[in-house]
């Protein structure tokens, strides 16, 4: 029998994909901003208190179970 | 900065730590998400590495040689068995997960979803991520909404391609099979299909 060696896959190009992910982040930024700045902060307060958001929407931990879209699966604890 | 420039920023720090520790490691969480299914405005990071929890200790000193500022952990999100530690990217404002390959089932899932990695390209930079079965996977069991959305983007664009009968055995050896079956049969509604589950023969 002959045996080849494993070729190894060549990685995904995923360029087109991440560009909107990384413009939609850039977008919502720019968008909360440019609305706290409306509210009257500087560019830099809105800036510091887009950080702090961030900060505490990375900590919260949601509590499952719930979905919008999968709205009748199981409970996690009845499964 | 983009936010495109952080992520490589933080993505660099972590993986300089975790390579600092000889773990094996890739990206899974939003990135994954965008790649297989569709993207959504997410600020964090999250790694799986082969790292026990007992390796806790080692990691955040690894992390803060990075810059990295330890939040919490080693942390279990409950029931679920994963274990998790959470680090802060003070320079880039990007909140890092690294989940541990634990001794429990999931760790065992973890270590097999670690074989099965792909890897992607973008920005001129190479990054290992989780295959879209795994990330299925990962995704009911962690059983968060936007978790589950974001199951429903990625069904939308592999549904055909995928290994469903790896999905299957993973589900059913992590406990979520009848989670998973929820969830593809609504799937299914919502696209008017027939509602066959696709591991079945």
């Amino acid at each position: 029998m002959i045996q080849t060696a494993k070729t190894p896959e060549a990685p995904i190009d995923v360029q087109d994909r991440m560009e909107a992910f990384f413009g939609i982040v850039d977008l919502c930024r720019e968008v909360a901003l440019s609305a706290m700045v409306s509210q009257g902060m500087t560019r830099g307060q809105a800036e510091a208190e887009w950080r702090r958001l961030r900060h505490d929407a990375f900590l919260k931990r949601e509590r499952p179970p719930f979905s919008r879209r999968f709205p009748n699966a199981g409970l996690w604890t009845s499964r | 900065m983009s936010f495109s420039g952080e992520f490589h920023q933080a993505a660099a720090r972590t993986i300089d730590a975790l390579s600092s520790l000889k773990a094996d490691w890739m990206i899974i969480g939003a990135i994954p998400v965008a790649a297989w299914g569709q993207a959504r405005a997410t600020t964090d990071a999250d790694f799986a590495a082969s790292l026990d929890f007992a390796d806790a200790d080692k990691l955040d000193q690894a992390a803060l040689a990075q810059g990295l500022r330890k939040e919490k952990g080693p942390i279990e999100i409950p029931q679920k068995r994963l274990i998790l530690s959470k680090y802060w990217d003070p320079e880039t404002s990007i909140g890092i997960d690294v989940f541990y390959t634990t001794g429990y089932i999931t760790g065992d899932f973890q270590k097999q979803a670690l074989k099965r990695k792909k890897e992607v390209t973008f920005d001129g930079r190479t990054y290992p991520i989780v295959s879209p079965e795994d990330l299925i996977v990962y995704k009911v069991l962690a059983y968060r909404q936007k978790g589950l959305d974001d199951v429903g983007t990625v069904l939308e664009r592999q549904f055909l391609n995928l290994d469903w009968a790896y999905i299957r055995a993973w589900s059913d050896k992590v406990g979520i099979l009848g989670l998973l079956t929820d969830v593809v049969t609504q799937y299914l509604q919502e696209q008017g299909l027939p509602i066959r589950m696709p591991w079945e023969p």
